[in-house]
């Protein structure tokens, strides 16, 4: 009896120590009880904006306190919430219940009871931390808007109905227009607010390309392209087949470099002019250099615009891209001369001098350096810049900066005047990559890329070569139909996740195999890419038509090949 | 003597063209002038970044494919004059026949590498004829 009633009192005791604290804060003026947590995806992304409030009920089930504003959860989905110790009271003294509700546009809202078990007093605060929240996408009015303007726009883009830029404008529009006019009154049609579409903006990808862009243009207007394009017909002393290589390379090198769209149309005339001047069809020396572009563009970070994307996505650098891209492109480059010799052999064996001295003088002078004092102030920044992209990982420096001090240091250097300055650069390109990466950031706060990036998860499983070979082929393939950019914009998250949640993507052979599909896809049609569609219509200036099938007949047997080597080697390589 | 307006640009659409036009300059007596329209339309429907003057290129390969008519033209024993305009080609085609008071036009029929859609090319056959008064020659 005795040790029955010391067992009673030692509990009482103990059971004292533990209610007590709580019970002497309830009460207490200042006290409150901090609740944590992070609101994610099904995928484990962080969700920010997500509202979480807790709402009070009495024992009759009614709420008495629907929780006011709550709080939002930050970026990193993270979230904290006081609450004065009284609520807290109410389910400790069995007179109510508290339910944590966690809700955000497009997601199904998350409603349950708060369990205050895991609750621990630090000094005069109480704190309660709930881990991971994970909220489930929910495919309402929202999702299919968004993605119905995602899909109009990258079909506009594609199939080239509209500018891109009025396309990419008129998607980031229609997405923030459903949500201020409609998704203000009903939760249910909110995709995507002001700020956080401005957010999606990658203003490394922008100021890259506008400092790229510059550089390019200075450059090309000191006729360095034409020059070294007549070069390689008088070093090759009008033999066809060694000026169609020799023309392929220097595009290819060229390509890495500098915006592949601009080599395009500075070198086509002069290749054009070079073929009639030679009697062969122009075809056989543009469709090599139109491949080359495309795949020597694959080779760095600022080559290509899938390139650019992807690296500022994932912090990977100018010396990632060379080392990992690099021997890609050239064994693809090594196979692309063997087959176009395979193809023009015979076009190439046609050749013989045909012009005249005048249509020749005429090649030469179209051909020559314009502005040698430019050029060589161009050559000497261009190459500082180069190194400094080389260096970039050691030193910290994002890329963008990079171009924007060769692009500054080069207008300083040659041209002060302003208004000169403004028209190097294209505004209306980087308008159309700030409204397109608005628009992914509409269909991914609504859920489609995440369903897509689970679909794609769901069929590779933890198998990474799988999820390898289905990320370069299928970007190979879209690319080849649909604008690579777009395309590359959109998948980049789904790499994110393939990379995030397969075992051994560490080494970030997924983003690898992303970057080659959106390159060289863009060989598989005349739309593809934009080099492709640039070169085309300044062949159809001089009077040849390159028509859609002829291209194709060239162009899908050299995709198909170069990811094919491309395949090979990522499976060896990694 | 009159006066002959061909446009042309390169391949074999305009050979053909180009043979006729100088066919009908000395059968006739006329004068031959050679026109490039340097028409950048092609660039409207890309959002790649155009960040160098593409026109000027295209300009100097009009302007090499107009010599290469003018010493095909000569060969056949014809000095043709030449004339490089801006624009679309279709106004520039009008405006250069207006400007030059042409009494004839020589356009290419369409085929592959024709400039025009074929549908459109009867109807721009009568624009010309009506707004130059020109004779309009199909090839």
């Amino acid at each position: 009896m005795v040790m029955k009633g010391a067992r009673f009192l030692t509990g009482a005791m103990l059971l004292g120590l533990l209610v007590f604290p709580w019970a002497s804060a309830f009460g207490e003026d200042g006290a409150t009880l901090i609740i944590t947590g992070r609101v994610v995806d099904s995928q484990e992304v962080p969700l920010e904006g997500a509202s979480v409030k807790i709402r009070v009920q009495d024992s009759q089930g009614v709420f008495i306190d629907e929780g006011g504003e709550g709080t939002k959860s930050q970026a990193d989905g993270s979230f904290l919430l006081a609450l004065p110790t009284e609520i807290v009271a109410l389910p400790m003294e069995g007179q109510g219940e508290l339910t944590l509700e966690v809700s955000k546009a497009s997601h199904a809202t998350l409603s349950q009871t708060l369990d205050l078990e895991g609750m621990a007093r630090i000094g005069e605060q109480l704190y309660l931390p709930l881990g991971d929240l994970i909220l489930e996408h929910r495919m309402g009015p929202a999702f299919f808007i968004a993605t119905f303007a995602f899909l109009l726009v990258f079909g506009f883009i594609s199939f080239r109905v509209l500018h891109e830029t009025i396309s990419a404008l008129m998607g980031a529009v229609a997405i923030l227009g459903v949500s201020y006019l409609l998704g203000s009154s009903n939760p249910d049609f909110w995709i995507i607010s002001f700020e956080r579409a401005i957010h999606y903006i990658d203003f490394n990808v922008i100021f890259l390309i506008m400092g790229m862009m510059i550089l390019v243009a200075i450059m090309g207007r000191t006729g360095v392209f034409q020059w070294l394009g007549y070069q390689a017909y008088r070093v090759t002393g009008g033999n066809a087949w060694y000026l169609a290589a020799l023309l392929t390379i220097i595009t290819a090198v060229a390509s890495a470099f500098l915006n592949n769209v601009t080599i395009m149309l500075l070198m086509a005339p002069v290749t054009i002019e070079m073929a009639l001047v030679l009697g062969i069809h122009p075809f056989s020396l543009l469709i090599p250099e139109i491949l080359a572009s495309n795949i020597g563009g694959a080779a760095t970070l600022i080559g290509d615009p899938p390139n650019t994307l992807i690296g500022s996505y994932t912090g990977l650098g100018f010396l990632d891209f060379l080392l990992h891209m690099g021997p890609m492109v050239m064994l693809s480059m090594v196979v692309l001369l063997v087959m176009i010799r395979f193809i023009y052999g015979k076009e190439y064996a046609r050749s013989r001098e045909m012009a005249s001295s005048t249509l020749l003088e005429r090649l030469r002078e179209d051909a020559r350096i314009t502005d040698p004092g430019t050029l060589r102030k161009a050559l000497i920044i261009g190459g500082v810049t180069l190194v400094l992209f080389f260096l970039q990982d050691l030193l910290g420096m994002p890329p963008s900066v990079v171009a924007l001090l060769g692009a500054t240091g080069l207008l300083v250097w040659v041209r002060p005047d302003i208004e000169d300055m403004l028209q190097e650069v294209d505004w209306t390109t980087l308008v159309f990559f700030m409204g397109l990466f608005m628009l992914v950031g509409g269909i991914e706060e609504v859920g489609l890329i995440q369903m897509i990036a689970q679909f794609i998860g769901a069929i590779a499983g933890e198998n990474l070569v799988l999820a390898t070979l289905l990320m370069l082929w299928v970007a190979g393939v879209a690319s080849s139909v649909v604008d690579n950019i777009p395309f590359t914009a959109a998948a980049l998250p789904i790499a994110a996740f393939l990379s995030r949640t397969i075992p051994g993507a560490e080494n970030n052979v997924i983003y690898w195999a992303l970057a080659v599909g959106a390159c060289f896809g863009g060989n598989g049609t005349v739309i593809a890419s934009a080099p492709n569609i640039v070169t085309a219509g300044m062949a159809d200036r001089a009077g040849y038509h390159l028509s859609f099938s002829h291209f194709l007949r060239v162009g899908v047997p050299t995709t198909f090949v170069t990811i094919l080597v491309a395949t090979i080697w990522i499976l060896i390589r990694y | 003597m009159g006066l002959i307006l061909c446009a042309t640009r390169g391949g074999e659409a305009s050979r053909r063209t180009r043979d006729k036009a100088i066919e009908l300059a000395k059968e006739r007596g006329d004068e031959l002038v050679f026109l490039y329209v340097v028409d950048m339309s092609f660039m409207d429907k890309t959002a790649a970044p155009v960040v160098v003057d593409a026109g000027s290129g295209v300009e100097r390969m009009g302007g090499f494919l107009l010599a290469m008519a003018q010493e095909h033209a000569r060969e056949k024993g014809l000095e043709a004059q030449v004339v490089i305009r801006e624009g679309k080609t279709r106004e520039e085609i009008k405006a250069a026949a207006k400007e030059l008071e042409v009494d004839t036009v020589v356009l290419g029929l369409p085929a592959e590498g024709g400039v025009f859609p074929e549908e459109g090319i009867l109807a721009f056959v009568r624009e010309v004829e009506e707004e130059t008064g020109a004779e309009v020659f199909l090839v």
